[in-house]
């Protein structure tokens, strides 16, 4: 049985990457690089202006990201955030998603990993109004 | 001492028969360069040093049995160990999810895939980036779950040559080229291999890339249950004993 029993989906601003990545190193994990992606924006073309990544956790772990994220607006707490039941927890992120979007401009997904289910990345973006930046060079092959 | 005993053993133990009584794997073709299986040196630290415990869990490092040490760049970006049937894949959630190696600098080569991309999201890349030879594969969504490819020292020569179209029961479709679509995409020391056309890059030459393109960009959502590489061409007698090995992966 995996202990890996969330899966979390973040999408954030460019221009708040580097204080997320610094908070990872710190935090979650000292070795890795570069854990958002630039890779969205509004139209699905270049500047980029949202970067995204997919990650696996553990409980301790998904209870410093809750925290971590209670951090992007005071309108909510996610204080004792995984001994909450699992359906508790996809509402009270859920409930927190609208009011980042509005204060932060980010979304954020969570699903149950030993569940099976993956956080619809696709989904999301559309209703976050983003879109996946195409890569310059397979538009260009594609022409 | 009983000398028709001791003839009887050395006859068993001859190393053809042997050989001929073995089970058949990548290894038993020549010029074998990587054989990647998810049955096999599958990892959850970047590190490796713990397997699995069960689905769920992430992979971190994925050790060939060839001895290459496939690894994710982050923790954030490593795929999950799931199986099917019993039998183990690793899942990319098309998100951020990739694990690579140093370039492989090899010249001809040929490499069986047994993958299957989930579609929804932009791409569905399968490998890039072999040494100055890249090989880049773009999916359509809910298309083909595995290909080989053949490269023999010109453009022209670079083909796909199978396919499976569905899943898990896959459906060979033989000799199946590159065609007018772009289904197939990719350079090869710098030249584009669909349109010719010269390029500044050979995209990064960062090295070998399982699900994304240099590890960072363009994520494919696909499941892999492996990749065997080889240093050269293969034959069709050996193409088709791979592609049944690679079928019994799923």
């Amino acid at each position: 049985m995996t202990e890996f029993i969330y899966k979390f989906l973040l999408v954030a601003p460019i221009e708040d990457i580097s204080v997320l990545n610094t908070w990872i190193k710190t935090n979650v994990d000292p070795t890795g690089e570069n854990w958002f992606t630039p890779s969205l924006s509004k139209d699905g073309k270049e500047p980029y202006t949202h970067a995204v990544c997919c990650f696996h956790a553990t409980k301790d772990q998904a209870e410093k990201w809750a925290n971590q994220l209670a951090k992007y607006t005071p309108l909510l707490s996610l204080e004792g955030f995984t001994n909450k039941t699992r359906k508790q927890q996809e509402m009270d992120l859920l409930a927190y998603k609208p009011v980042l979007q509005v204060a932060k401009g980010s979304v954020l997904a969570m699903s149950f990993n030993d569940e099976g289910k993956q956080p619809d990345i696709e989904y999301n973006l559309w209703a976050m109004g983003l879109r996946r930046v195409t890569s310059p060079t397979l538009n260009l092959i594609k022409a | 001492m009983d000398c028709g005993l001791i003839t009887s053993v050395g006859r068993l133990l001859s190393s053809e028969q042997i050989s001929s009584s073995l089970p058949f794997s990548p290894a038993s073709i020549p010029d074998l360069l990587i054989d990647l299986d998810p049955a096999f040196g599958v990892y959850q630290e970047r590190n490796s040093q713990t397997t699995p415990s069960g689905n769920g869990d992430p992979v971190g490092s994925w050790v060939a049995r060839t001895g290459q040490i496939f690894t994710a760049p982050s923790d954030s970006k490593r795929p999950t160990y799931k199986t099917n049937n019993g039998k183990p894949y690793l899942e990319f959630d098309g998100v951020d999810d990739a694990i690579g190696v140093g370039a492989q600098t090899i010249g001809a080569f040929e490499y069986i895939s047994a993958q299957k991309w989930r579609g929804g999201a932009a791409y569905g890349h399968y490998l890039t980036d072999v040494g100055q030879i890249p090989v880049l594969k773009r999916g359509t969504a809910g298309a083909e779950a595995s290909k080989h490819y053949i490269y023999n020292g010109t453009t022209s020569q670079f083909e796909a040559v199978a396919s499976f179209s569905s899943y898990p029961t896959p459906n060979f479709l033989a000799s199946l080229r590159r065609d007018a679509s772009n289904n197939l995409v990719g350079r090869i020391n710098k030249v584009d291999i669909i349109t010719g056309l010269s390029s500044s890059d050979n995209f990064g030459d960062t090295g070998l890339w399982i699900a994304s393109n240099a590890g960072a960009a363009e994520p494919g959502a696909m499941d892999s249950f492996g990749i065997v590489l080889y240093s050269r061409a293969l034959t069709s007698g050996e193409r088709a004993q791979l592609e049944a090995y690679m079928e019994g992966r799923y």
